[in-house]
């Protein structure tokens, strides 16, 4: 080996070794006296806001592509007419617009560069709702894209939306009941008659929430919406097993003491089928 | 050596030690070098990497009085089982209590198991008790019960897990559903293209689909041809931080969402004159 290529081959074991450590995404702390700091950018802001998207223009462009995709679920009942698609383009973006006004409006205020705990404390329940509303789509039951339809699309074809959506959503509900079936099953081993009669009353006798609210809830609500057809359900256990049942549809009751109380955003309406779109 | 082979030697050396420091710059963040070049060379960090799928491991025998601090969930789970049993195959005082032993000695050998998984793998590879506890019923009812009866626990127990598939099928597609606006075409083509892909992981536990930023999603290789160009953008920047532990008992379907709310007390039927599913009583009266 030649010494050059020897002393080259040091050094790059040496730079192995002890070289810079790889970056983090880690927010820098440093103390400044007795009190932990944190160095915040606006470019962190936004990140912890919208996550994946990296930049405001990023997160602006996902938010439109989101709409693209709600106006293409419109367009099967498949006799959207291109004005229609441009008017309800319109009432999205105006969500969009919105939304990324108060975001920005947000931003204007909130500190930057060496911060406390504290402050970012605060930030934080500030940041917090706008990155829930983001996260649940912008075009929800209160949205202008939401209100726009019934005014834009036919009578007929808006009942053939309507369809569509009371179709996804009995789907979701579906999937739902199942996943809180298969926790159940757990606790109480259901046998495969259990399982097709419970899901056939809940179909049968409930209706789908309007809205799940906070995700983590969404079990909850499925044994809240069973603690309201007990009596149908009671025959399906038995003694022993009904005792456990109770406990479990107790956690759903709690889901109605929480409503009362407020601070949660949960709405569960019976109410029939044809008017489950607003 | 000559001056031409060491000079070919010198050449691989640096070759090598390139690679080497090329994969440590390659570390993911927060890893440290060994973690990089490992990550590199193997796909496999410092930390052990990301899990896939559950691994198959041999559950240890056990005394059948071994416990530790896995054997009272493990109980209650045996609890469940043998109530389980009961309702489907309606078992007499002795064959439940047949039953209950078997189940207890295995009980010791997967807590004696998940003891050792327990630094070593993530407990959603940890083998699945529900399995290994039915698994060994299975064998006792096959010795016990007419066939008959013992293929009726087989089937319900195969319906079981079927369920518990198609909610996890079934919630995946919700989530993706809520993010893409999926046609009714591409929900049913989702649905065949997961059902490919099932992982036995993802049915443990149900928790998992309430925090969309830690459910399990299938293949991006599964979904994306399924999707249009729009949908893709959507999916692509979604989300996901991989799986989360909420702690073996729930990683492991011990227990429920809602915690430990109590258990099943097994009734069983008033001592019997004769036993009911007695298969060598049965026997015995054909001869």
């Amino acid at each position: 080996m030649s010494s050059h290529s020897l002393i080259l081959t040091v050094c790059m074991l040496g730079l192995i070794a002890f070289g810079p450590a790889s970056p983090t995404r880690a927010q820098a702390l440093v103390m400044v006296g007795n009190e932990q700091m944190i160095e915040m950018t606006r470019e962190q802001l936004v990140q912890n806001v919208f996550r994946n998207q990296h930049s405001l223009a990023d997160a602006e462009r996902h938010a439109a592509s989101a709409l693209a995709v709600q106006i293409d679920f419109v367009a099967l009942i498949g006799t959207l007419r291109a004005g229609q698609r441009d008017q309800l383009e319109l009432a999205g973006q105006g969500d969009i617009h919105r939304y990324f006004s108060d975001f920005e409006s947000y931003l204007a205020t909130a500190p930057t560069g060496q911060i406390t705990m504290q402050q970012w404390n605060d930030i934080w329940q500030g940041l917090q709702p706008l990155q829930a509303r983001y996260t649940a789509g912008l075009h929800g039951r209160d949205s202008l894209f939401r209100k726009t339809l019934p005014t834009t699309l036919d009578e007929d074809q808006f009942a053939a939306y309507q369809v569509l959506e009371q179709q996804r959503s009995r789907q979701h509900y579906q999937a739902v009941i199942k996943a809180t079936l298969a926790a159940i099953d757990g606790k109480i081993p259901l046998t495969t008659a259990q399982r097709e009669q419970i899901l056939r009353l809940m179909l049968e006798k409930t209706r789908p929430p309007r809205s799940y609210g906070q995700s983590y809830y969404q079990y909850h609500i499925v044994l809240y919406q069973m603690s309201t057809i007990e009596a149908d359900l009671k025959p399906l256990f038995a003694e022993n097993e009904w005792e456990l049942m109770q406990k479990i549809l107790q956690q759903g009751r709690m889901i109605e003491h929480m409503r009362q109380r407020g601070g949660v955003e949960l709405e569960i309406v019976e109410e029939p089928e044809e008017n489950l779109i607003q | 050596m000559s001056r031409h082979s060491k000079r070919r030697m010198g050449g691989w050396l640096l070759a090598a030690v390139s690679v080497l420091w090329i994969g440590s710059y390659g570390a993911a963040c927060g890893e440290d070098r060994i973690g990089g070049v490992m990550r590199f060379l193997f796909g496999r960090g410092a930390g052990g990497g990301e899990a896939r799928g559950v691994i198959n491991l041999v559950v240890e025998d056990a005394p059948a009085d071994f416990e530790n601090q896995f054997t009272p969930l493990l109980n209650k789970l045996l609890s469940a089982e043998l109530h389980f049993a009961h309702k489907v195959c309606q078992l007499n005082a002795e064959q439940v209590a047949r039953l209950k032993e078997v189940g207890q000695v295995k009980v010791a050998a997967i807590a004696k198991t998940y003891g050792q998984q327990r630094n070593q793998h993530q407990s959603s590879e940890w083998p699945d008790a529900r399995d290994l506890l039915t698994a060994a019923f299975q064998e006792q009812l096959d010795a016990l019960l007419p066939a008959e009866t013992a293929q009726r626990y087989r089937e319900e127990m195969a319906a079981r897990r079927l369920a518990r598939d198609a909610a996890a099928r079934e919630m995946i597609l919700v989530l993706m559903d809520r993010r893409l606006s999926l046609t009714p075409e591409q929900y049913t083509q989702l649905d065949g293209a997961i059902s490919g892909q099932r992982d036995a992981s993802w049915s443990r536990n149900m928790q998992m689909f309430l925090y969309e930023e830690y459910a399990p999603m299938p293949d991006d290789s599964v979904v994306r041809p399924l999707l249009s160009d729009r949908q893709r953008d959507i999916w692509a920047s979604r989300t996901n931080y991989g799986r989360i532990s909420f702690g073996w008992e729930q990683d492991l379907g011990l227990m429920t969402p809602w915690g430990d709310l109590g258990d099943i007390e097994l009734e069983l039927p008033a001592a019997q004159a004769e036993p009911a599913n007695d298969a060598t009583q049965e026997a015995a009266q054909e001869e």
